[in-house]
């Protein structure tokens, strides 16, 4: 067995490094100060480089975080039927392709018991109600609303899936629905007629307004992620629905109130949250119809007033904590 | 005027004597500084400037030797700090060397018979190719336990690291060794 000691010496001085080059320096160069000051600079300069990297490299993390941030956090936008709900990414997807809701809603009629019929819809003119799926809707749901059927609330999935599914809704639309259907059906909506009833059987985040205790009739309605709320005092009423969209991996949906809407406008609670709000478009003596829309962590609210003015909405608004979605 | 045209020709000759003595230094120390500088970096370019950066700092700092072994382990130790400072740079270390991947044909050894000198040079190829494979920490106290010949002490007062950390670094570069080697040596 040959020494490893021996035949390295042997090896390095018959053969030198790979790549290794001749080597002829001689005293003045390297006693010369020129020399050794373009080597510090270029230490200098390569230092630099690596700090300026560096920095690039933080500043695009920090930047990725804000924007995976935002791809989670949902928007809400105004058109002129009415708020169009997105998470980021699906929001921007359906921007490029306005064809992508329209394809994948199709109509499902909700599995609301007569008693939440006769319940929600009241003398609803608003069009306040109607199912989303909690999952973030895979498929769209076009709901009949139990109100008016003025409702439409439609679910896309944000990831890649969307298009397979569109595909799917395409090549077998009537297949696709009765799915859809069975899904919802499947659902289970609990309905409750007192504020104490409905804090006693859920266990959701659902902060109420001041109102919510000295209004006439107080109801509820919960399905899935998605619950709604409904005061009525003196002949006003007051909407608030919520929609947690924790969990999903992507969601769209849409409120159309008939008519359109106008005056879309920005109200910043003392509290710090921005609500959109908007006005019914309505024929001359028809009461004035206010309608909020606010997204809070992985939720999105909605708030809508028939009969109430503008300050009086606003003092609801207030009294709502919306800090409790955020905890 | 003529003690000063004195003291010019003094400072000139004992320039002239400094130079001399550096010229004797690098000739002694240079081809062993370079190659372990290029071990360390790989590239022919900034493996000659840390040389020439050691001898600058050499004659710069004017130090004091008691022996030759003590300036031969300065200059070993001021030629591994100056290869720090290069791949210590995320540039260098994103920036590989192109190798054409050709071994110099080497000397050969004279009287050999055709077949042992291709053998031996074989043989030596791939000792080189293993040994420049290894990890940077590892090779550098491969080379300077079994080229240099330094002891551990002496390794780990140039490389300024515990004596436990330069014999785990020695026994686990020679166990990659053996995995990369064909050929079974005697490590000692």
């Amino acid at each position: 067995m040959n020494d490893f000691k021996d035949c390295y010496q042997t090896a390095v001085n018959d053969m030198g490094m790979p790549g290794m080059k001749e080597l002829h320096i001689d005293a003045s160069s390297c006693m010369d100060e020129g020399r050794h000051n373009r080597w510090v600079i270029r230490q200098m300069r390569r230092t630099v480089t690596t700090a300026f990297s560096a920095a690039c490299l933080v500043f695009l993390c920090g930047f990725g975080t804000v924007k995976a941030a935002e791809y989670i956090g949902n928007v809400i936008k105004v058109n002129e039927w009415g708020f169009e709900s997105a998470d980021a990414a699906t929001m921007a997807r359906n921007k490029a392709d306005n064809t992508g809701l329209s394809i994948i809603s199709e109509e499902v009629e909700l599995a609301v018991d007569a008693d939440a019929e006769s319940e929600i819809s009241g003398e609803g003119e608003v069009a306040a109600a109607g199912l989303q799926k909690s999952v973030g809707g895979e498929e769209g749901t076009e709901a009949d609303s139990p109100l008016e059927g003025d409702a439409k609330y439609g679910g896309e999935a944000a990831l890649p899936e969307a298009h397979t599914l569109n595909d799917e809704v395409e090549d077998g639309g009537v297949s696709q629905k009765k799915e859809a259907e069975e899904e919802m059906e499947g659902m289970q909506v609990s309905n409750y007629s007192s504020l104490v009833e409905f804090e006693e059987n859920e266990d959701i985040i659902f902060p109420q307004p001041l109102i919510s205790v000295g209004a006439e009739s107080v109801s509820f309605t919960v399905c899935g992620g998605w619950a709604m709320a409904r005061y009525d005092t003196g002949g006003k009423v007051v909407w608030v629905e919520r929609t947690d969209y924790a969990g999903t991996s992507g969601h769209a949906s849409s409120k159309v109130f008939p008519g359109g809407v106008c005056n879309e406008r920005q109200y910043t609670t003392k509290q710090g949250y921005t609500y959109t709000l908007v006005d019914s478009v309505k024929e001359e003596g028809e009461q004035l119809q206010i309608h909020g829309a606010v997204t809070v962590g992985s939720y999105e609210a909605y708030i809508d007033f028939m009969g109430y003015t503008e300050e009086e909405a606003v003092q609801v608004i207030e009294s709502i904590n919306l800090s409790e979605y955020e905890q | 005027m003529v003690e000063k045209k004195g003291s010019e020709t003094e400072a000139s000759v004992s320039r002239a004597v400094e130079m001399e003595a550096l010229q004797r230094k690098i000739n002694t120390y240079s081809e062993m500084l370079y190659r372990i500088a290029f071990l360390q970096l790989k590239n022919n370019q900034d493996a000659e400037d840390v040389v020439q950066e050691t001898f600058y700092q050499f004659v710069k700092r004017k130090v004091e030797f008691e022996t030759p072994e003590h300036e031969k382990a300065w200059l070993i130790k001021v030629t591994l700090n100056g290869c720090r400072k290069v791949w210590r740079s995320a540039w260098y270390r994103h920036t590989e060397v192109v190798s054409d991947g050709k071994f110099p044909e080497g000397k050969g050894t004279p009287g050999d018979g055709m077949e042992n000198a291709v053998l031996e040079k074989e043989r030596n190829r791939e000792i080189m190719e293993a040994v420049m494979k290894l990890p940077r920490k590892y090779r550098e106290v491969i080379h300077l336990f079994y080229f240099q010949q330094l002891s551990i002490k002496e390794i780990s007062a140039i490389t300024e690291r515990r004596e436990s950390t330069v014999t785990s670094q020695l026994t686990r570069g020679r166990e990659l060794l053996k995995k990369n080697l064909k050929e079974e040596y005697r490590y000692e």
